[in-house]
């Protein structure tokens, strides 16, 4: 059942009035309830989707449809978390996820309990009180996506969130992910330049081209989870994924995407 | 350091100068009814502390800058604010408070005068059109210069326009804020002392002309004295108020780069 639609949705720049296409005609569609990653090499237009899908940015042509209606502005059923978590440096970690029930004017007793079960089930219990420069790099971005969580959203948007982390803290946090997402009936919208890390999550992978992004091909990832027990699997859609996306765009001198 | 040492650090150049003040007058280097020493200076302050004229003219000027700079920070920080967060607005507006800035405060002395005559509001005026024009600028570039992705991320969690604005710029904004009330504040204190050269019968600046007039030099070095030593205080106020409130960011150490 189709969730999220994107119809011929493009996105034109004007920096310095040379107008950049990072868009054009791009169709996707999203299942309720599934993981899709959006694959593609840097700068190629996939942190414009997830802006424009999270209503901060509006296109310059074609439609979102969440559920069939159009998508105007932001909306607290679809959270975004940013590539660097972007927490709000003034506010404690606890603070910081009891933003969202703040605005929706929930009293600060219920926030403080939500939040606090929320960085738990995250694995921070006990860093509520800190602020984000006490906390490391994994920390944050652990509070960033229980920022978003807490809010019980349908659509999950995340921007490269794993990107700054170094590799084990990685895999950590994205087991951590996988963990948090089961529980819950979530459609995420994944975002990444990793093929390592878009074989590992995701239901389906749509691999973007470069600039303007359009979707080259899609694939339906069948290995059975936790598939860090199939590394021979992953290998096999890593390369299949990786050769398709030279023969569509021809050799280039340095790698589109990271191992 | 230790913390009382670290305070104390500034004491031995402070004493060096005041030695030098008082030996280059007494050796007769510099000419002593142009520049008494300090010890002399001292007795005179002591006087004009006695005689409550100090804490006169002290209170007439603070009470100036009150005024003048709580107007000036009341006008430039909402305005400033929204003028760093409304493109089209800034655009028409940018360049006329870019021109107004560099007037320099007594610059606009004879045009206070003319227009509110003598006594505390033409000097209040001067402050605020001394102060405002700066403060208003570093809080829009502030504004400006502020990570969007923050708003963004605020409307994304369902805050709403004001929610982001309470919520988010002002807390965002705080550090530019103060160090724009700081400079204000400094801006405001020269202005208040140019401003009471002429037109008012209190203050220090007043005190300190018509020491000139009678060429009682020690009364006008005095007064430097207290204007310096008010103004580092005032900004000692402030800093402190910026450290109670901003004790979410991370302190910042600065480079040891051309120490020894």
């Amino acid at each position: 059942m189709t969730y999220l639609q994107l119809e011929r949705l493009t996105k034109r720049y004007r920096p310095e009035g040379r107008p950049l296409t990072v868009l054009e005609d791009l169709d996707l569609n999203v299942a309720r309830g599934e993981l899709l990653v959006l694959l593609g090499p840097s700068g190629c237009g996939k942190s414009t989707l997830l802006r424009l899908v999270a209503g901060i940015e509006s296109p310059d042509g074609g439609r979102i449809l969440l559920d069939g209606q159009p998508v105007r502005g932001p909306g607290r059923e679809r959270t975004l978390v940013f590539q660097d978590g972007l927490l709000f440096p003034w506010l404690t970690a606890s603070e910081n996820v009891a933003f969202g029930l703040r605005a929706m004017g929930i009293a600060e007793g219920e926030r403080r309990r939500r939040a606090k079960e929320e960085l738990g089930r995250l694995g921070l219990e006990g860093f509520g009180g800190l602020y984000p420069h006490q906390l490391s790099l994994g920390m944050r971005q652990r509070v960033a996506i229980a920022r978003a969580l807490v809010l019980d959203p349908e659509l999950l948007l995340l921007d490269e969130p794993f990107a700054a982390l170094d590799a084990a803290r990685r895999r950590q946090l994205q087991d951590d992910l996988l963990t948090v997402w089961r529980g819950r009936s979530l459609t995420t919208l994944f975002v990444t330049h990793s093929l390592s890390e878009a074989v590992l999550l995701g239901d389906r992978i749509a691999l973007l081209s470069p600039r303007p992004a359009k979707v080259l091909s899609l694939y339906t990832i069948d290995l059975p989870r936790p598939r860090g027990e199939h590394p021979s699997g992953l290998a096999a859609w890593r390369t299949r994924i990786g050769e398709e996306l030279s023969q569509a765009v021809g050799a280039s001198r340095e790698p589109l995407l990271d191992a | 350091m230790s913390g009382w040492r670290r305070r104390l650090a500034g004491l031995p150049a402070l004493l060096l100068a005041l030695a030098l003040w008082e030996a280059l007058p007494r050796s007769g280097l510099l000419n002593p009814v142009f520049m008494p020493p300090c010890s002399q200076v001292a007795r005179r302050l002591w006087m004009l502390l006695r005689s409550g004229e100090l804490l006169r003219h002290c209170g007439a000027s603070l009470l100036r800058v009150l005024l003048g700079f709580g107007l000036a920070a009341a006008v430039a920080i909402p305005l400033g604010v929204l003028l760093g967060l409304h493109r089209r607005l800034y655009r028409r507006l940018a360049p006329l408070v870019g021109v107004l800035r560099p007037i320099s405060p007594p610059a606009w002395i004879p045009l206070a005068i003319l227009w509110f005559g003598i006594g505390n509001r033409p000097a209040v005026f001067i402050i605020f059109v001394g102060s405002a024009a700066s403060m208003l600028l570093g809080i829009v570039a502030g504004a400006r210069g502020m990570d969007r992705r923050w708003i963004e991320a605020s409307l994304t969690l369902g805050a709403s326009r004001r929610q982001a604005v309470r919520w988010v710029v002002l807390p965002a904004l705080l550090p530019s804020v103060m160090t724009q009330l700081r400079i204000g504040l400094g801006l405001s204190w020269m202005a208040v002392i140019a401003a009471e050269m002429v037109a008012v019968n209190q203050g220090l600046g007043y005190m300190m002309v018509q020491a000139r007039n009678l060429f009682q030099t020690d009364t006008v070095l005095a007064g430097m004295v207290v204007v310096g030593a008010l103004g580092w205080g005032l900004d000692r106020l402030l800093l402190r108020l910026e450290r109670r409130l901003l004790g979410w960011r991370a302190e910042l150490e600065p480079h040891d780069l051309l120490a020894a």
